[in-house]
């Protein structure tokens, strides 16, 4: 979709102290032009830059990104923070492409404090891109209610984004080439949706559960997940107690607790008990459950996820 | 406490050669650590009853002429017991637990520690996305010394994860974290923030505030 | 057909001498029963329907009180189902369907007649077999346990009784001290039938003087083997036999408490187990003061989450106490620290059922039959590629050959034996060549295919030993608790590269790895699941490398490169 006339895209640079931020200097001393639409801000080391960084500035609604750095291997600190900053920007693009927005509003390019004249070139070739693509979200078609709703998804999933980056998705050689085969291959695709993209959608799910009732049809339409996914991530999120259930009256699971005479290691027959009259079992019952035999909840949600007998939420057909 | 530490040894058993004394009801772990030989282990935590899921201790247990492999830190001593703690079982077990391991957690310091030791590959297995090791400190710690059961293990087999009960750890966790530290890996703070990401007020939106 | 009226408990063993008579006396020899087998096989062919169809025919034809009707627990022969049998003569029909029923009541019931057609015909010769002993199937079997189901309402205790049931625990209360039941026990040297082998009786002994107030005896109905189908149908059809040698086990041990621990998804057995403690507890067999010997008992009944693991014996004791079924390592033997760190005696459905008949018989009638180290009979589930499929009860020390030839029918569409798989995904394979292997514990487990729970799986020229391995590990990466790391790792990574092997990416040093893995995992896992998950595919490699090496070369072919 074509940006309307006069728009002015509004991009946020991230400039290391040592490089970038001194050639963007010199370039500006030198008066070579380039597109005003720009704002820095100074940052000691690439490194520094966190994805919850550039996460809020598309959410205040500005329409990129630019970090700037010091050359590959030439970082001014020993732990090479340059590399770290290449990792970051491969998984936010990832993260953007996830969420339906051009990952080319995120660019990190290296320059050094004599490169005045690449800096230059480089604003006058970004802008245009970034005024091409239009502004954030209705660029690539998503209204703003959708876009915010995604945004708002990333940036509460970022902590532990950046967590399985340092564990999971690091790269142990510090090359240009290893980086980019890496992030590349179908080995971080897989690992980006086992870790991240999952969470993600039940981030959404359980955002929209506020919204609107617990049907799988709905959250299909929205979420644009098949509906055997949306069952697999409800099923996740009942187990995970991060999703609201509908609410058992708790007189019939009184008269079966009773019926076993309170008894702790009935734990097992009650549930059952419990399953086949109601054909699933609600959050608020197994809380019933933990507080009047007297057992730690982790220990009721350890047995009833053990294996696929017992569902913790209304399957399709017993709704 | 005077009493306590009075414990008379009973018996003598044999550690890699080396005579150690001690008593009933130890197991060979123990013993081994009374007399400073070096068992590893990834589960134990000297204050948790022992689980023995790691079974990076295993060791051979030698009694009347039959030798078996058994976990250290749960197997009881008995008179004349013979332990070997490293052999070419013991170490190939070992290097072959590592390696499963470290295809979850190939960045965790106490993995990388032993595998250096062992020669294990941090490549040998195709990387799982999953980087807990399923090593249960932290759900032991929080049900026998906090006795607050905020986390939990849940799922079976190769599905199994922890995961903190949300409204236990919203009320809970924040003044303690004291499992945080016990954690090889990171996943326990993933976890965590995890379930803080959910459970974060469903009215609180980023972008909406931006406004 | 039970006795409505609700008789007083009873409180001798000559009391329970004189109901014996009476029931017996009440019962005519030569009045017709018409028994249709209600077991899993039967049922999934809708033998219900023909029981509907009998009573319906029997109301219709007047004949209620002159023709008993009984469904039954399984006859064995699943292969040939719907089954019914009609007493006195024995007469066996297959394959029965409801609209057979009128013709059945008719001619057979009402005038001896026997319907052709309805016969058991042998495949290849035709020739008939009109009474259950005389079909191929059953000649070679030895009946022990199963012969008295086609007799037994297994929801009536009178048909029980009226088989001779609970002789035996009249006879230990009132005749033996529990050490002599127990000695009794030691010299049947019975071997536990779940799939361990362990001497019962030892077991029972180490229970008996380990200190601690509270002992306890379980059964262990959990059976989750893949094509094990026996114990559920033993416990289904004659549930008073397990019942009654449990009280005596709890009588020889010095327990007061029995457990039953069972699987959720079973509705029948329940409802028969629950129904045979409710009439063992009316009859006085259960509860304070049983023929008043002044010994108690109580039987608890536990139901599973579903999972494969509950059945280790130390997972299934944590379930009784209500935690999660997660096994402990036993170097602390279960027998000296259980249920709540009690001495606790787990025993499987078949090694319970054989109790009453050690007792009533004699050890020394029932060291006749067997091997040396492995005594009495065995069920087997005879499954695969087999004509007679089924539960069978021979003797240990039959060959392997005969099971599957003489009883089994042998292999369907004319095709060669290629191997025979004991125990599930726990057990092993051994070859066509070595079918001469006698039925026994040692030998079996000597050639690396231990006898398990009795599963046998036969598999002809066309079946992949490969699959077949990735299938057993398949299911038991669902099955496993994910406690330990070499399980649970290594079945995950065994999977792998089988699936990988199988999907024609197999490359060279998988089997080395393979190897490695099941190794380690057979080695330091915690449980016997993990300890034994990598022995299906330990003894397929034993025997069938070559068909392990093929996938991986049929992976690295041309065409297969290309077809990719």
């Amino acid at each position: 979709m074509a940006s309307g006339p006069g728009f002015e895209p509004r991009i946020l640079g991230f400039l290391c102290n040592w490089c970038c931020y001194a050639g963007a200097d010199l370039a500006g001393v030198s008066r070579f032009q380039y597109p005003p639409n720009i704002r820095v801000i100074r940052v000691m080391c690439s490194g520094r830059v966190d994805p919850a960084h550039i996460f809020r500035a598309f959410v205040t609604g500005l329409d990129a990104v630019f970090i700037g750095g010091c050359h590959l291997n030439d970082c001014h600190y020993v732990t090479h923070g340059n590399y770290d900053a290449l990792a970051m920007v491969y998984i936010c693009k990832k993260l953007l492409a996830h969420i339906g927005l051009d990952p080319e509003r995120l660019r990190i390019e290296w320059v050094s404090a004599g490169e005045g004249i690449r800096f230059a070139s480089i604003m006058n070739e970004f802008v245009p891109a970034i005024e091409k693509l239009g502004p954030l979200g209705k660029g690539e078609g998503l209204d703003e209610q959708e876009l915010n709703f995604k945004l708002d998804a990333v940036s509460k999933l970022i902590p532990y984004i950046k967590l399985v980056q340092s564990e999971s998705l690091r790269v142990s050689v510090r090359s240009e080439d290893a980086y980019n085969e890496f992030f590349t291959s179908k080995d971080f695709d897989r690992l980006f949706k086992e870790s991240i993209a999952d969470k993600l959608a039940e981030i959404q799910i359980t955002s929209l559960q506020k919204e609107v009732s617990l049907s799988t049809e709905k959250i299909t339409k929205i979420s644009g997940l098949s509906p055997p996914e949306v069952q697999r991530h409800l099923e996740l999120l009942a187990r995970d107690r991060n999703v609201r259930t509908e609410a058992l009256d708790t007189e019939s699971v009184d008269h079966i607790l009773d019926k076993y005479k309170g008894k702790k290691n009935s734990l097992v027959q009650v549930l059952l008990e419990i399953q086949q009259e109601n054909r699933w079992l609600p959050q608020n019952v197994l809380d019933r459950i933990s507080e009047k035999l007297d057992v730690p909840l982790s220990q009721i949600m350890q047995i009833v996820t053990f294996h696929d007998t017992f569902c913790l939420i209304p399957k399709e057909g017993n709704e | 406490m005077m009493g306590k530490e009075k414990k008379t040894h009973d018996f003598i058993i044999q550690i890699d050669g080396k005579d150690v004394k001690a008593t009933e009801g130890m197991t060979v772990l123990e013993a081994a650590r009374s007399a400073d030989i070096f068992i590893p282990t990834i589960c134990y935590h000297e204050k948790l009853k022992p689980y023995g899921l790691c079974r990076i201790c295993t060791v051979e247990a030698e009694f009347r002429g039959w030798t078996k492999l058994v976990a250290a830190c749960l197997y009881p001593v008995e008179k004349d017991l013979i332990v070997r703690t490293r052999s070419e079982k013991v170490d190939k077990i070992r290097k072959l637990i590592l390696e499963f391991l470290l295809a979850h957690a190939p960045n965790s310091p106490q993995l990388l520690d032993l595998a250096e030791e062992y020669g294990a590959g941090k490549d040998r297995f195709e990387k799982e996305s999953s980087f807990c090791i399923l090593c249960g400190l932290c759900v032991r710690y929080c049900a026998e010394i906090k006795q607050k059961n905020a986390v939990g293990f849940v799922d079976c087999g190769a599905r199994r994860e922890i995961r903190f009960i949300p409204e236990i750890a919203a009320t809970e966790c924040i003044n303690c974290k004291e499992c945080f530290e016990l954690c090889p890996t990171s996943y326990l703070q993933a976890a965590f923030v995890l379930t803080e990401a959910f459970s974060h007020p469903q009215d609180s939106s980023p972008t909406e505030s931006m406004k | 057909m039970s006795n409505k009226k609700i008789l007083p408990k009873i409180n001798s063993a000559s009391e329970l001498d004189q109901l014996r008579k009476r029931i017996l006396s009440k019962k005519d020899p030569d009045k017709p029963s018409i028994a249709i087998c209600a077991g899993m096989g039967c049922l999934s062919h809708d033998s219900d329907r023909i029981i509907k169809a009998f009573e319906e025919e029997i109301g219709k034809k007047k004949l209620k009180g002159k023709v008993d009707l009984r469904a039954t627990g399984c006859h064995g022969f699943c292969e040939k189902g719907p089954l019914v049998v009609i007493h006195p003569e024995e007469i066996c029909y297959v394959e029965v369907m409801p609209e057979d029923v009128p013709e059945i009541v008719s001619q057979t019931v009402l005038k001896n007649n026997v319907i052709d057609r309805l016969v058991y015909a042998d495949p290849d010769t035709g020739e008939q077999a009109v009474h259950q002993s005389e079909i191929p199937f059953y000649k070679d079997q030895m009946r022990h346990l199963m012969g008295s189901i086609t007799k037994i309402d297994p929801r009536s205790i009178e048909d029980y009784l009226a088989a001779g049931g609970y002789s035996a625990l009249s006879k230990s209360l009132s005749e033996m001290c529990p050490e002599e039941v127990l000695e009794e026990i030691k010299k049947a040297t019975l071997r536990g039938r779940g799939g361990g082998g362990f001497p019962a009786g030892r077991k029972w002994e180490t229970a008996r003087i380990a200190p601690g107030k509270d002992k306890y005896v379980i059964v262990n109905a959990h059976e989750g083997e893949l094509g094990a189908f026996m114990d559920r149908a033993l416990f289904t059809g004659n549930p008073h036999s397990v019942l009654e040698g449990l009280i005596i086990g709890g009588y020889a041990v010095g327990s007061k408490q029995g457990f039953i621990y069972t699987r959720h998804d079973a509705p029948r057995l329940k409802k028969n187990i629950d129904t045979a403690i409710a009439q063992a507890e009316e009859f006085g067999f259960l509860g304070k003061d049983i023929l008043g010997s002044g010994f108690s008992f109580h039987v608890e009944v536990h139901l599973d989450i579903g999972i494969f693991v509950s059945g280790e014996s130390s997972a299934l004791m944590r379930a009784i106490e209500g935690n999660p079924p997660e096994p402990r390592p036993k170097y602390i033997r279960t027998s000296v620290k259980g249920i709540w760190d009690s001495p606790s005696v787990l025993n499987n459905v078949e090694t319970w059922a054989n109790v009453p008949l050690i007792i009533d018989k004699g050890s020394e009638w029932y060291t006749q039959v067997g091997t040396e180290n492995s005594k009495g009979t065995k069920l087997v589930s005879l499954s695969g590629n087999i004509v007679n499929t089924g539960v069978a009860e021979v003797p240990f020390g039959t060959k392997v050959k005969e099971i599957i030839y003489s009883i089994g029918g042998g292999i369907p569409k004319g095709k060669k034996l290629k191997a025979v798989h004991f125990g599930g995904p726990m057990g092993g394979s051994i070859p066509a060549g070595l079918i001469d292997t006698p039925l026994d514990f040692d030998e079996l487990a000597k050639l690396g295919a231990p006898i398990g729970a009795g599963s046998i799986l036969v598999l002809d020229e066309d079946a992949s030993m490969v699959d077949v391995t990735r299938y057993f590990l398949d299911f038991l990466s669902n099955e496993s608790c994910g406690k330990c790391v070499p399980c649970r790792e290594g079945i995950r990574q065994m999977l792998k590269i089988l699936n990988n092997m199988i999907d024609g990416k197999g490359r060279e040093g998988d089997i080395a790895l393979l190897e490695e893995i099941a190794e380690v995992t057979g080695a330091a896992s915690l449980c016997a699941l993990g300890k034994t998950a990598a022995d299906p595919l330990k003894s397929t490699l034993h025997y069938f490398r070559d068909e392990y090496e093929a996938k991986i070369a049929e992976g690295k072919s041309p065409v297969a490169k290309r077809e990719r």
